[in-house]
């Protein structure tokens, strides 16, 4: 068990080592160099920039500068602003899109789950049907079309919520509904579908034949196993939610890192792109590695040796 | 009549499904006395699980019991509620299934599983449910019960998962218990250890059996009494005697013909009767086995034919072969005399 955590640690660190180097090989592979793209920079900014990273260095002691600069917490500065670097943006940014995506992981959890049993469970009945084509809808429609359809209507014609800026919980139901829609639809039919599918296992008929009731049945013998594809996809997607939307944020008007990673792209931004990107990756690794060992306790048929 | 356990008459089961009324049982009577183990045998489609499933009152939607009654110790638990029912079942009426790689949830231990019914059934705390459980594993044989108690399913071989179902079925001593093809998905050598082990459970826990399978060979060693079941009907019952050495119909005589002889020494081939069974949501007026009967007259092909008695009445088969009036043929009157089968 110890060793099985252990061994996903170790496979995790290796992962996101690679996410490093593959990054650091893609910036590298763009044509022409950061200093000679957009605008001229000033001329302190790019010494200061230049003896960072020693950008005329050969690129292997880049590379082991930058892996170095790394471990060490320093994510880079910006090639465009004197004195921001990745690490302010993160800490200016990351706040809001954590609690933005907290919210919105925790709200998905609960109700797609909810929902995907009671879907289940009223199978082709009434509400079953509301909420496949709601879920449906829910996937299809853009973020961008719903944020602005719910501002429509909670702000301008209800007033019931504040249309930009993120000072009070009410600011944040916007964004976290937005933001979670997609996810909420997929985690609603994903439950439906496993908790339908594992329904019609022989272990189901076989609680059914012990004088079990059909609370006890559902509740202890379905649920459990329903919803171990329901973790494994909830991993990565608390993480992607977490990370921020660039849509979401700029429509609420909310400086979380999702618009400041857009940002920092369209400025061709390039330590900052680097820098975000691979916290972004730390983040999502580090997700999965925690859905891994939950895993363990969920489903004891994984083998840990 | 108090001798009787359970008293199946006349019973019917359909599935009502957007193609129409599948009528997988068709009126079926049979009966369980008690401490007695009987074998219903019939091939893959003749209605065996449903007719189990009917009984646990465990029919999944689209299917229903549409008539006849199931007396159980004199009660009909056809109008029972599913609440009644719940008491009922893994107390009185156990069952067994097929396949136990799937009949066990991966998720919790044996010992749990045991016990789980054990508490529910006999008000018993989680402790002494669990000692229950230990000794419902030293009971079904299964080594180092111990250790094995905190094991999970998918840690058990098939054969050890079947004991440990057979564990569960009889740990709240179920006056009835129904193994709907218990050694199938088993291979041959633990087929036989866990038909020994329910036999020698049954004499000692004095449970009825209700012995189901598609294997003719498998219910001579366990059984009493036989019904043979094709199409939703039942096509022939009598003694293990009459059935083995004097079969009367010839649906049962196919059968006898397809039992593979594993103790024998002689290779001969298995006869698999040739056809296919009758199509449930139009089933046949006359007989269903005309179609594939080699003694087929006029009359099978119109004419459900009625039970033909013994003269003690206890051996019973549907076969116009058996009208005073029919034709003889020399074939099947040898036949009737009995196959000889290697055991
Ligand atoms: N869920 C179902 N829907 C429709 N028909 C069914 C269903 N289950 C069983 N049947 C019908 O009942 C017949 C008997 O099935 P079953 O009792 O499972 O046979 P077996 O003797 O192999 O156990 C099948 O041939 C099929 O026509
Ligand atoms: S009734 Fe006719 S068709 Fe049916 S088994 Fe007897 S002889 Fe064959
Ligand atoms: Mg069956």
């Amino acid at each position: 068990m110890a060793k099985y955590i252990v061994k996903r640690i170790i496979s995790a660190i290796i992962t996101i080592w690679f996410i490093m180097t593959l990054t650091f090989i893609l910036m590298n592979s763009i044509p022409g160099d950061p200093m000679s793209m957009g605008k001229a920079l000033q001329p302190e900014v790019e010494a200061a920039v230049r003896a960072k990273y020693g950008l005329d260095k050969p690129l292997i002691e880049q590379y082991l500068t930058y892996l170095k600069n790394y471990t060490h917490g320093d994510f880079g500065v910006s090639f465009q602003k004197i004195g921001l670097t990745t690490n302010r943006i993160i800490a200016d940014g990351f706040p809001y899109s954590l609690k933005i995506g907290g919210w919105s992981s925790l709200f998905i959890i609960v109700a797609g789950i909810g929902f995907g049993i009671i879907s289940a469970l009223k199978q082709n009945k009434i509400p079953d049907r509301v909420m496949m084509i709601v879920s449906t809808l829910g996937a299809t429609v853009p973020s961008f079309v719903f944020a602005t359809l719910f501002l429509y209507v909670f702000n301008r014609k209800l007033g019931w919520v504040p249309s930009f800026g993120a000072g009070t919980w009410k600011h944040y139901i916007g964004p976290v509904l937005c933001i979670g829609m997609f996810s909420l639809a997929y985690v609603t039919r994903l439950t439906r579908t496993s908790v339908l599918d594992v329904l019609q296992q022989d272990y189901i008929r076989t609680a059914r034949a012990k004088g079990l009731s059909e609370g006890v049945v559902i509740i202890k013998h379905a649920l459990r196993n329903a919803l171990i594809p329901v973790v494994t996809y909830l991993g990565p997607m608390i993480a992607s939610l977490i990370t921020g939307s660039f849509v979401v944020e700029k429509v609420f008007g909310i400086a979380g890192i999702g618009s400041l990673f857009t940002t920092s792209i369209t400025n061709r931004d390039y330590t900052l792109i680097m820098g975000i990107t691979v916290f972004f990756g730390i983040f999502i690794v580090i997700a999965t590695l925690i859905v891994d060992v939950l895993y363990v306790f969920i489903d004891p048929r994984i083998k840990y040796d | 009549m108090s001798d009787k356990l359970l008293e199946v008459k006349d019973l019917r089961t359909s599935f009502f499904t957007h193609l129409g009324e599948v009528k997988a049982i068709r009126g079926i009577s049979f009966d369980v006395e008690k401490g007695e183990s009987i074998g219903i045998v019939g091939e893959s489609g003749s209605g065996k699980s449903v007719t189990s499933l009917s009984i646990m009152k465990l029919l999944l939607y689209p299917g229903k019991i549409v008539g006849g009654e199931i007396l159980f110790n004199g009660e009909d638990l056809v109008n029972k509620t599913n609440k009644d029912m719940m008491a009922i079942r893994g107390n009185e009426i156990a069952m067994i299934f097929q396949d136990p790689m799937t009949s066990l949830n991966p998720v919790y231990t044996i010992g749990d599983q045991i016990a789980e019914a054990i508490m529910k059934h006999q008000k018993l705390s989680r402790k002494e449910a669990h000692e229950r459980a230990l000794e419902m594993l030293k009971l079904v044989n299964i080594p180092d019960p111990e250790k094995r108690i905190h094991n999970f399913p998918h840690e058990f071989s098939g054969g050890m998962r079947q004991r440990a179902m057979i564990a569960i079925a009889l740990s709240c001593q179920p006056q009835l218990l129904i193994a709907d093809e218990p050694t199938t998905a088993l291979d041959v050598t633990i087929q036989a250890q866990i038909l020994d082990l329910m036999k020698s459970l049954n004499a000692k826990l004095d449970t009825s059996t209700m012995l189901i399978t598609h294997d003719l060979g498998v219910v001579a060693d366990v059984c009493s009494r036989v019904v043979v079941m094709y199409g939703g009907l039942i096509m022939e019952k009598g003694s293990i005697r009459d059935i083995y050495y004097e079969p009367r119909h010839p649906y049962t005589m196919g059968l006898l013909k397809s039992i593979p002889k594993v103790a024998s020494d002689e290779k001969q081939r298995l006869i698999p009767i040739p056809g296919t069974p009758p199509d449930l949501l139009n089933p046949p007026t006359g007989c269903p086995f005309y179609a594939r009967c080699e003694y087929a007259m006029r009359i099978c092909n119109t004419q459900q034919p009625p039970y033909f008695k013994s003269e003690d009445g206890k051996h019973e088969s549907m076969c116009w072969l058996l009208h005073p009036d029919a034709p003889k043929n020399e074939k099947y009157e040898l036949l009737k005399g009995g196959v000889k089968i290697g055991k």
